[in-house]
């Protein structure tokens, strides 16, 4: 993707520990911002005046003013919340591309209902940043094998036909990437190891939002001065150099 | 200072032959593919050990060494120092030998992407004596090799033999570098010879945002350069090499090594640099490292730097005055004179700072560059002696 403009932050897959740098104060907020146009309550928006109009004129130049970690990048699972809820998400891929996506040229059609049907609003334009969440985000969890994700999933991973990830290679229809039960429990084994690397307890690495692991998540966040919401918001994966 | 080789019991057929020690800190920055990486189960806590971690696509998983715990993965246990692998490290394993060789050490300053064992010269003083064998192979497992190393590594040196031997090989490596590792400082050991091809030259014009080479100049004149190399025509070579390495925008390091012969004339051989290549950015004037072929050569190249004071002096200055930054390594504090402080470097590599028992009590310790690990008397200047004076507030 272009980056025109790099507010002096650096590109290095590093946690920002001062949680109010400029950049990256300004990079939140416009997450936060994108969030919202997303129509997504996962991410709570940060009231900002003005910045809507900001967001908004921005967007014709389709650029990324900072480069935190996870920027441009699509987080379907920040409003997971535990472990219970994995089986609401297959039934809802068919309007995921609607939920927390930081597209600056994304806007939602006001008419917008969701419908088995769903095709993207004209309005939705790919940038050239758009290519990148359906190929690159999932990367990290993608990075096993076919067969060796097939060995994971036997390992203790209900699997119904619909969870088993389309081969990237294939022409999706434009409804951009699901959620996926792998890929969700796969992240959350990141998160949990990148919490016990910085020392916080999220009990057994096994790709479970337990107890356990959503307090050490609120205690992360209440220390990094991140809004305490004991969910993987793209913000606290950015802190925990955790990459989507 | 840990060795770069161990036995170890490898289980099972690890996917890849290098693989990269990972954390839980590695694990979650998901840099690298679970099949290129080694979860480091030592010292983790049962706790968190769960099925599902285990369960992960690892290449393998490295536990203790007595470990009896049966696993899906292929396992390593390392003999000897746990240290010898780490987070971060990258490990070539041989199941055949039941051997494990650390390829790349997390926080080492002295990296080594070793290109080939073949050289085409034949240094009289050469520390790793070339063997001309093929092994372009080597093209492949670096490619490799550079995809698991630390992003934020500073710097790599690229060495052999000689590297300019690969051809495009090394281009090919070196376009990886700049792929991979694009904020890495690269410095290419080489001997310039075949850069005397002004392609092979240009191939390495903007392949690399950070690249320099260092290429040993041992004479004012042919004879010289030829005999200290064993080379006929090294010297016409080596020259037409560096100017095209200037023509081809490359960042150019002299290397003298002080070898008896050179040391005579290191005068003259400064003032031709001045004159003859005033484009380098960085002139090193190296001890001689007492291993490989200068241990055969001793008669032929020992030279005690004590003797030689008022040749380095006027080398240096005559270096510095013209502008060229000048630095000398491998030589002790205590055996030069107290004007070339200033340029005495403390060498990067682990191998080369140790002391001697004569240094416990020498002041000026902490900024000295010490021994090669290697030293023996025989190639000791008998100027060496603790400093005793207060250097607090330096002389210099």
């Amino acid at each position: 993707m272009r980056r025109l403009l790099q507010l002096g932050q650096p590109q290095v897959d590093q946690p920002r520990r001062a949680p109010h740098q400029g950049g990256s104060c300004m990079s939140s907020l416009l997450i936060a911002a994108g969030a919202a146009l997303g129509a997504l309550g996962a991410e709570p928006p940060k009231p900002a005046t003005g910045l809507h109009d900001l967001v908004q004129a921005d967007g014709k130049y389709s650029t990324v003013l900072s480069s935190a970690l996870n920027d441009g990048r699509l987080n379907l699972y920040a409003s997971h919340r535990s472990h219970s809820s994995h089986r609401s998400h297959s039934s809802h891929s068919s309007h995921s591309s609607g939920s927390g996506s930081s597209y600056r040229s994304y806007t939602p059609a006001p008419t917008y209902t969701p419908a088995p049907s769903y095709t993207p609003p004209s309005t939705y334009v790919p940038s050239t940043t758009s290519a990148t969440p359906s190929t690159q985000s999932l990367q990290p969890t993608r990075l096993t094998s076919p067969s060796s994700t097939g060995t994971t999933r036997g390992a203790g991973q209900e699997s119904s036909p619909s969870a088993i990830p389309l081969p990237r290679s294939t022409p999706a229809p434009v409804q951009g990437p699901k959620k996926d039960p792998v890929d969700l429990k796969m992240l959350i084994m990141r998160v949990q190891a990148a919490l016990f690397s910085r020392g916080y307890d999220p009990g057994a690495i096994d790709g479970v939002m337990s107890a356990e692991t959503q307090a050490a998540l609120r205690q992360f966040q209440k220390d990094h001065g991140l809004p305490i919401t004991g969910t993987m918001t793209t913000q606290s994966l950015n802190f925990l150099g955790v990459r989507l | 200072m840990l060795p770069l080789e161990t036995k170890a019991t490898i289980t099972g057929t690890p996917s890849h032959r290098l693989l990269k020690v990972a954390s839980l800190a590695e694990m979650a920055a998901g840099r690298h593919p679970y099949e290129r990486m080694a979860l480091d189960l030592r010292g983790l806590p049962g706790s968190v050990r769960s099925p599902a971690l285990l369960a992960l696509p690892w290449g393998a998983l490295l536990t203790d060494s007595g470990s009896t715990q049966d696993f899906a993965r292929p396992t390593i246990s390392l003999e000897g120092d746990p240290n010898i692998a780490r987070p971060g490290d990258v490990l070539e394993l041989d199941t055949v030998r039941q051997r494990a060789a650390v390829r790349y050490r997390r926080g080492d300053k002295g990296n080594v992407l070793f290109a080939t064992e073949r050289c085409n010269s034949f240094c009289l003083m050469c520390s790793q004596p070339p063997r001309d064998i093929q092994d372009d192979w080597r093209v492949e497992q670096l490619c490799s090799l550079v995809e698991l190393i630390d992003e934020a590594e500073p710097s790599l040196a690229i060495s052999g033999g000689e590297p300019t031997l690969l051809g495009a090989g090394l281009h090919k490596v070196i376009a990886k570098c700049a792929q991979a590792l694009p904020a890495t400082h690269l410095h290419v050991l080489s001997n310039g010879r075949l850069l005397s091809d002004t392609r092979l030259a240009d191939l390495f014009r903007g392949v690399h945002p950070n690249l320099s080479w260092g290429v040993p100049l041992y004479g004012d004149h042919f004879a010289l350069h030829d005999y200290v190399v064993q080379s006929e025509g090294a010297f016409a070579q080596t020259l037409r090499g560096l100017y095209a390495l200037d023509a081809a925008q490359q960042r150019i390091e002299i290397r003298v090594v002080l070898v008896k012969p050179s040391l005579e004339r290191l005068e003259q051989i400064a003032r031709y640099i001045t004159r003859n290549l005033p484009f380098v950015e960085h002139v090193a004037l190296m001890g001689i490292e007492p291993i490989g072929f200068a241990k055969a050569h001793h008669q032929a190249l020992w030279a005690d730097p004590a003797d030689y004071a008022d040749q380095l002096s006027e080398a240096t200055q005559l270096l510095a005055r013209a502008g060229l930054a000048v630095s000398l390594y491998n030589l002790p504090l205590c055996t030069l004179p107290r004007a070339l402080w200033p340029f005495a470097r403390q060498s990067i590599s682990g191998w080369k700072n140790d002391y001697l028992d004569d240094c416990a009590g020498c002041t000026a310790k902490s900024q000295c560059g010490g021994f090669f690990s290697w030293v023996s008397p025989k190639w000791t200047s008998r100027a060496v002696h603790p400093i005793k004076e207060d250097l607090a507030c330096p002389a210099y």
